[in-house]
């Protein structure tokens, strides 16, 4: 600390410390990007750079990037919600439930869907901000119960009997673009407004980076950390219709591979942030960049492990990389 | 005792130089077997500076420490340990959810084959490090279960089962009754008894004066007045004062103020007792009181961070309730505290960290004007003399231009009422005069200050009245040319009779 006030206590405006590293460093995941694109049209000139298989790629991963989006908006207030996958299971039960077993119009499946999103994440966030669970404890057994819940009312069974405008969902494209791209990037660009341009996105990312001083600054603590749970809550909703009407059918468990690329995905994207900082498009990028490493590998015909293993490096690399810094922006 | 020559330990020249700031100033100390010697000095003097060198955790950048006169390994806590050189913490215990017998035997378990611990073992060797005290404390006990000063002599056995020579004992006393205070001094005693040397860092002079056969004064880094023969606490008081020279303090609106903006009426909370006090406008109060003193606690309860039991706290013509920073806030209440771990987003930029407590001023339906908050911030950046780049990491900022940065989210919010806790604790010497202009700038402008303060000069100069704590009371007021640093370093190291004698 001493050192630190005494090699910047000179008093002159500063441009915060943008040495070339820091800009490289903020500048990585953007880098891994534009290499990986580069990698995959060399490798595979015919099959990958071409505008099928970007369409292919922004269908394909819309599901993790909404439900990253939203898993993102937790991180930035210090928390974690590890329901996301469980809670995107109990909510596509609850909408294609709605329409196959009740008749009801596919709007109201959809609303459906969300609200039980939106329930699950009013839970997560009252345990978490009243009841002062760990979040990491306390999304899990919610989780569990939504899980559980979800199990119960669909007995374990498949529908396929889902409204075919339902199913249009995921086969609608305007112009050339799938629609599931085009709802997850407007999802990308509501939560980049919510997180960056309002108070409540200000206050979010304050109680984040230091709760103690957020609340004596002012912030009502509760009240921002059960948004941002709903928020949560919602984007799970929406991502388990886009699963069930791109799957034309429902089935059990929909939800439980989802969980760890979302936040792959987000640490991803800290990097994004100086390492300091979660942000949605961040987390955009990381999805994207997942989703192509997965098709890249698939398309040079190597097993999927391969495609699972580099996910992981990629993952320790980014996180290991921002600890290092951490390490030196705290030790004195 | 503490005959001459007869020192084991011996300290000459030590020098701690941190990044181009020097906290100690060729040092030394001296000290015998048997011998209670006090370390005094104000904070930032360099007694925690002193005490870690001699346990090992910090390098001197120049001086030794002889044993028996032989060199002590620099910078090796476990040397240090071996040498006999023990700390009893401030904090309470090592492990409350862990036993009396681990406590005191962490680090130096018996161990049995495959490394296995002798749990049998190790209660014998507690129970007999307890006995050798005369404690009756159970070793199976948990620690965190038992009263707060069991769990300080806890630790004294701890240090005792180190075969400890010298232990090292900071503000012992702070936060228990005085009867509790009686028992630990017994214990301090006790260790003279055995031979073994005590250094004992207090601020309480009265004990100090009590307890100590000599007594090291440290100001600014250097010792002042070397171990001799016992202190009164006068004598001590002139010492730790420096200078008698009246402090230079800022010209004061003529006496009356304003109007009272807060009224405090019999509060009780965990560490306060029926405090009744009221600030008007345009004053600054000071709140003067060792650590456990109430001084502090009695901030932190009306900025709510500290939830109250019983009484009222009126501010504005609302009433407080217990707990409840967001209604302090929207009140009109600022909080800045010497600690920035408590006020700054390291992670954020300046104008965030600015604006934060205004954003409503900015917004317009829950989105906040950029251009709007970009000009306030400048502005207000501008007002408390701050060159910075508003977006900037604050965390780039010098300790100092973030205490500015802090103190211009309260005026941004428009608070009527400030609370400064150390608000220049770490802020180096050229900004600390910047700082203490901008809050006689507020105070002028009509603000109620509360400060307080570890720094006696810094009360003295910035004060027009200043309240002095002890025991969870306040026990005295000085107001007008009655507040001299010495005048109030007497007011607050004396314990309060009236509170000693009901407890």
């Amino acid at each position: 600390m001493t050192e630190r006030r005494a090699a910047t206590s000179s008093g002159t405006p500063r441009r915060g410390r943008l040495s070339a590293r820091t800009i490289a460093e903020r500048w990585s995941l953007v880098v891994a990007f534009v290499a990986a694109i580069a990698f995959f049209s060399a490798a595979r000139p015919d099959t990958f750079l071409t505008l099928d298989n970007a369409r292919a790629i922004l269908d394909d991963t819309s599901v993790l990037c909404v439900l990253a989006v939203g898993v993102t908006a937790v991180l930035v207030i210090g928390e974690f919600d590890l329901s996301v996958g469980f809670v995107l299971g109990l909510a596509a039960a609850a909408g294609v439930a709605a329409m196959s077993f009740r008749g009801a119009p596919v709007w109201v499946g959809v609303l459906i869907a969300l609200a039980a999103g939106g329930a699950a994440g009013l839970t997560n966030g009252v345990a978490v901000a009243f009841v002062r669970i760990p979040s990491f404890v306390a999304t899990l057994a919610i989780g569990s119960i939504a899980a559980a819940i979800e199990l119960a009312v669909t007995k374990t069974s498949i529908f396929e009997n889902i409204p075919s405008s339902y199913v249009e969902i995921a086969l609608t494209r305007v112009g050339t673009i799938p629609l599931r791209a085009i709802i997850a990037a407007g999802v990308v660009l509501l939560f980049l407004v919510i997180l960056r341009a309002t108070v409540f996105g200000r206050h979010a990312s304050s109680v984040g980076d230091n709760p103690a001083a957020a609340l004596l600054a002012g912030v009502p603590i509760a009240r921002v950390k059960i948004a941002a749970f709903v928020l949560a809550g919602l984007t799970a909703g929406l991502a388990g219709v886009l699963v069930t009407s791109s799957a034309g059918s429902y089935y059990p468990n929909l939800g439980t591979g989802y969980l760890l690329p979302a936040y792959a995905a987000a640490f991803l994207g800290l990097s994004l942030g100086g390492g300091l900082r979660f942000n949605v498009l961040g987390s955009y990028l990381g999805v994207l960049l997942l989703g192509m490493v997965t098709t890249g590998l698939t398309m040079m015909n190597q097993p999927s492990w391969v495609a699972a293993l580099v996910q992981g490096l990629v993952l320790i690399a980014a996180v290991a990389g921002i600890a290092v810094k951490r390490r030196g922006a705290i030790g004195r | 005792m503490g005959a001459e020559g007869s020192a084991w330990l011996r300290a000459a020249g030590l020098t701690k130089v941190y990044g181009g700031v020097v906290a100690l100033d060729s040092a030394s100390l001296e000290i015998a077997p048997g011998e209670i010697q006090g370390l005094v000095g104000a904070n930032g003097a360099g007694k925690s500076t002193l005490v870690k060198i001699l346990t090992g955790i910090v390098r001197p950048t120049s001086g030794r420490v002889l044993i028996d006169g032989k060199p002590l390994p620099a910078g090796m806590p476990k040397e240090s340990l071996r040498a006999g050189i023990v700390s009893v913490p401030q904090e309470l215990v090592v492990g409350p959810t862990m036993t009396v017998a681990e406590n005191v035997m962490l680090g130096h378990e018996p161990r049995g084959r495959f490394g296995l611990l002798r749990a049998g073992a190790m209660r014998q060797a507690a129970a007999r490090v307890l006995e050798s005290l005369s404690l009756e404390i159970p070793v199976n006990e948990l620690a965190g279960r038992l009263p707060l000063v069991e769990q300080r002599l806890v630790m004294i056995a701890r240090a005792l089962s180190f075969r400890a020579r010298m232990v090292i004992f900071d503000e012992p006393t702070a936060t228990v009754s005085p009867a509790e205070a009686a028992i630990l001094l017994e214990a301090v005693r006790g260790l003279r008894e055995r031979g073994v040397s005590v250094l004992y860092v207090s601020h309480r002079l009265d004990e100090i004066e009590a307890l100590c056969d000599s007594v090291t004064v440290l100001r600014d880094g250097r010792v002042v007045s070397e171990a001799a023969g016992a202190r009164s606490h006068a004598e001590l008081v002139e010492l730790l004062a420096g200078e008698p020279g009246e402090a230079t303090r800022a010209p004061r609106e003529p006496e009356g103020g304003g109007a009272a903006v807060l009224e405090i009426r019999d509060l009780q909370g965990e560490r306060l007792q029926n405090v009744s006090l009221s600030v008007r406008s345009g004053e600054i109060a000071g709140l003067a009181g060792l650590a456990g003193s109430g001084a502090r606690e009695l901030l932190l309860t009306v900025c709510g961070a500290v939830p109250y039991r019983r009484g009222t706290i009126q501010f504005d013509g609302r009433m407080l309730p217990p707990g409840a920073p967001v209604a302090a806030v929207a009140a009109g209440i600022g909080f800045l505290p010497g600690d920035r771990s408590l006020a700054a987003f390291p992670a954020h930029s300046v104008r965030h960290n600015v604006s934060l407590a205004a954003l409503a001023r900015h917004s317009w339906s829950g989105f906040v004007r950029r251009g709007s908050e970009r000009s306030a911030v400048a502005e207000l950046l501008d007002r408390v003399a701050l060159r910075a780049n508003p977006e900037a990491l604050i965390a780039s900022l010098s300790g100092g231009n973030q205490q500015k940065a802090i103190l211009a989210r309260w005026i941004a919010s428009g608070a009527k009422l400030l609370l400064l806790d150390d608000p220049t604790a770490g802020v180096d010497v050229a900004t600390r005069p910047e700082l203490q202009a901008q809050i006689f700038a507020l105070r002028d402008a009509g603000a109620a200050v509360l400060l307080v303060s570890t720094d006696i000069d810094e009360l003295a100069r910035l004060c027009d009245r200043v309240v002095t704590f002890d025991r969870g009371a306040i026990t005295g007021e000085l107001t007008g040319a009655q507040i001299t640093p010495t005048r109030v370093l007497a007011a607050m190291t004396q314990r309060a009779e009236a509170s000693s004698r009901t407890l």
